[in-house]
């Protein structure tokens, strides 16, 4: 079997950049990614357990409900005899769940462990964790007199929080940097402070869209009571949305920045959609008219108050679930996703691989077998080739040419170990005077 | 950003640590033997071995949990020609058994061996096979956690009035390292519900290769170490009227009617290398950010006569030609001046 070396011009590397598109319906506190139903299982509701508008990165508990067998994974017991504490054994509670034995190496699980709960288990003690990993999009309210930061305290506890900071002003040095693009990136400016604003921050997490949103494909829809109230879009393709279908006084107005490496989109519009229409978005107590920065504001959680979550500021408990029942929005957009190619061209040239050591490539009839003795090795020197030349009569044939089909291209490493083969549909009719180049295409 | 570097010393500075994340694996019987009707089972034209789903395969959101097979050796007693699909139980138990116990001196293929000693003892000739996907046995199954509970009742319609448990609970301290494949465990089973074995438990009934994932059973788990051999099929057969007459999928079948329980935990290694990144009294009380200084004074001072202080928000490590290779941020800023000296550990797992 011959051998051919790729020449410098017959290998590239290639990136392939597709924009898969999203879109997320958001009501009444869900969220709803691409459209995707929600399954029933025989033992679960949904099959996953997860929310509509998640992504599960560790779809391990498909159709599973927790339930106490009063089993053990392994022995019933983990410490020795005689220890006290007794330290049980890892219960089988129907679900797959993960879980590592305390010991020097600090390793614990974020969503169940705090630092006083690992100081105080024994070593050898489970430390759990939770299936499934789940992503979502957010969104923050901040009104004008949300703190964004410590100084202006958001969360005091006895603990080292004083430090923290709202998403939106860890956001600041961001916003600044594309002050090149646009005015409108400025953080704080004689015209709008964002510390003194009312902003709606609507967060997507990179799994969604890949490794940036797509220019100019940011589409936010505004329902009120299935009825399109406006419609924003970043038509420049340069992060600014811009109210395109709505009520004159916003129409055509800046309702908005679109971060599109980060996955963010910062809703600075503040101004009234309609003077009807009122829900409940900020509080389940009040009511308030519709306006960009509550867009997807029904996503529960949304509204920030002053206790919250370790890091940063967390929901407000106080202002209930905020629904927002008569409004619905969707946000579409396009992520963008590459993907390394690898394209090596395989040359087939006239007058070479007229040569098969198949079997059948020889006559059916002929003796290829090899006559040794003390003094000789010989092999048959006469073999017949097989005529497959077609013509007008099944016998005889048409006049002899050597052929052969190509099956397959095996692509080889330098020291010549078989590393990927590349198959044709169907072969490939190779006579002395014809020559072929095939495309071989492999993602990495 | 850094402009001085502390060289690592190797020997004191950096170790390499290895340890182990695990998960709980229970698989309920209802799913392998009936939920979903059969819809989570896979039958290949082939007919060599059956996979088992979490759920209908035909859903994106199934899982592969096991492919289950059977097989003998040519030297069975079940072993013939009027048995069905008898060259392919031999050849699945062939390549099982070269992979799993490797060679002997002759260069045979060497036999399952009931307690793992290969120089003599009883072997394993008739077996079930349960290969669990690398999804869930992961890395390795975790030694001394596998259980298996089969319903062994002597009839075929009401098989978990009495059942038996087999277990690696030996595995923690009594695995054995004679194979090809890595470390195996030697399965014992309990009387469960009931006292359906014959014998005084436990009894060696199979083989669980941990960082293979196999799971070897002896046949005789529904015979031979039985009071009552169990009905295999709604046609009464003992487990080898079925093994040698009943295709690999149909002995497959026959194994799942009578799984009740599986359950076991897995191991991933983490790897990481522990950089201790020391700090002293004297080190790093400067810094070149810009916003250190003001008008050429450190903003930080008030007179001349404070002491130097910085904040260290993030450790670079750099390579011998001092490239910056990974950077390890803190979670909050920590104040550094002369009277005070850390231990950074900088853990890089891979």
């Amino acid at each position: 079997m011959p051998y051919y070396k790729f020449k410098s011009n017959e290998v590239y590397h290639n990136t392939l950049k597709t924009y898969p598109s999203i879109k997320f319906v958001v009501y009444s506190g869900s969220a709803h990614y691409n459209d995707n139903p929600s399954f029933r299982g025989s033992f679960a509701d949904p099959i996953i357990p997860q929310k509509p508008g998640q992504v599960s990165l560790y779809e391990m508990n498909v159709d599973r409900s927790s339930s106490d067998t009063g089993r053990f994974i392994g022995p019933a017991v983990l410490s020795e005899p005689g220890d006290t504490p007794e330290i049980p054994g890892i219960p089988d509670n129907g679900l797959i769940f993960s879980f590592v034995s305390k010991n020097g190496s600090r390793l614990g699980f974020r969503s169940s462990a705090t630092d006083v709960s690992w100081n105080a288990a024994l070593y050898g003690t489970p430390l759990y964790g939770n299936y499934p990993y789940t992503s979502s999009i957010s969104k923050e309210f901040y009104s004008p007199t949300t703190p964004r930061s410590a100084s202006n305290p958001i969360y005091v506890s006895a603990t080292n929080m004083t430090g923290a900071v709202s998403h939106l002003l860890a956001l600041k040095n961001t916003i600044n940097h594309y002050g090149y693009v646009s005015p409108e990136f400025a953080y704080s400016s004689s015209a709008r402070d964002f510390n003194e604003v009312e902003i709606g921050l609507v967060n997507i997490p990179t799994i969604f869209y890949g490794s940036s949103i797509k220019k100019g494909t940011v589409d936010l829809k505004y329902y009120i009571t299935g009825t399109l109230l406006a419609q924003a879009k970043d038509k420049n393709k340069n992060g600014l949305l811009m109210c395109t279908y709505g009520t004159s006084s916003v129409s055509g107005s800046t309702v908005g920045l679109v971060l599109y490496d980060e996955g963010i989109l910062i809703l600075t519009s503040s101004m009234e959609l309609s003077s009807v229409s009122a829900d409940a978005y900020t509080s389940s107590a009040g009511l308030s008219t519709p306006r960009w920065t509550y867009f997807a504001q029904s996503l529960s959680g949304s509204v920030l108050g002053t206790v919250g979550p370790d890091l940063g500021p967390g929901p407000d408990p106080t202002a209930g679930l905020i629904t927002a029942t008569s409004a619905s929005f969707i946000m579409e957009m396009s992520g963008t996703s590459t993907t390394q190619t690898l394209t090596m061209f395989a040359n087939a040239q006239k007058g070479q691989l007229n040569q098969s050591n198949n079997p059948t490539f020889l006559q059916y009839s002929t003796n290829n077998y090899a006559s040794t003795g003390s003094k000789a090795y010989i092999e048959n020197d006469k073999l017949q080739i097989k005529n497959v030349v077609s013509s007008s009569y099944p016998d005889p044939t048409g006049s002899f040419e050597k052929t052969t089909y190509i099956s397959k291209v095996g692509v080889y490493d330098e020291n010549k170990n078989l590393i990927a083969i590349a198959k044709v549909a169907t072969p490939v009719k190779k006579t002395v005077e014809r020559d072929f180049t095939f495309k071989i295409k492999l993602d990495i | 950003m850094a402009t001085s570097f502390k060289t690592f010393d190797p020997n004191k500075d950096s170790v390499v640590t290895r340890n182990l994340l695990h998960e709980a694996i229970p698989m309920t019987g209802t799913i392998v033997s009936g939920t979903y009707a059969d819809l989570n089972i896979k039958n290949y034209s082939h007919g060599m071995f059956q996979s088992v789903y979490d759920y209908p395969f035909l859903s994106s959101s199934a899982n592969h949990i096991f492919d289950l097979t059977c097989g003998y050796p040519a030297t069975s007693s079940l072993s013939g020609a009027s048995s069905t699909q008898n060259a392919k139980k031999i050849n699945i138990y062939n390549q099982m058994a070269q992979v799993l116990a490797g060679f002997d001196a002759e260069g045979a293929v060497r036999r399952f061996d009931k307690d793992g000693d290969l120089t003599s003892g009883d072997k394993i000739n008739e077996a079930y096979f349960i290969n669990l996907t690398r999804l869930l046995s992961k890395d390795e199954v975790k030694k001394g956690s596998f259980t298996l509970s089969l319903g062994v009742n002597a009839t075929y319609g009401s098989p978990f009035t009495e059942t038996i448990n087999i277990t690696d609970a030996s595995g923690s301290d009594g695995y054995k390292v004679n194979s090809p494949a890595g470390e195996y465990g030697i399965l014992f089973a309990n009387n469960g519900t009931g006292t359906p074995m014959a014998t005084a438990d436990p009894q060696p009934v199979g083989l669980l290769y941990y960082q293979a994932g196999i799971a070897v059973l002896t046949a005789s788990v529904f015979g031979g170490i039985l009071s009552s051999s169990a009905e295999m099929n709604a046609s009464a057969e003992t487990v080898d009227a079925v093994l040698s007459g009943s295709a690999i999928s149909g002995n497959c079948d026959d194994l799942r009617h009578r799984f009740l329980n599986l359950s076991f935990n897995n191991s991933t290694e983490l790897n990481s290398t522990v950089y201790f990144c020391r700090t002293n009294n004297t080190d790093f009380n400067y810094s070149s950010n810009p916003t250190y200084l003001s008008a050429s004074k450190m903003v930080v001072k008030n007179n001349s006569q404070d002491v130097p202080v910085s904040y260290v928000t993030a450790v670079g490590l750099y390579s011998p030609d001092n490239e910056l290779l990974a950077v390890a941020k803190l979670s909050e800023p920590l104040k550094k001046d002369p009277t005070t000296e850390f231990t950074i550990r900088v853990r890089l797992d891979y």
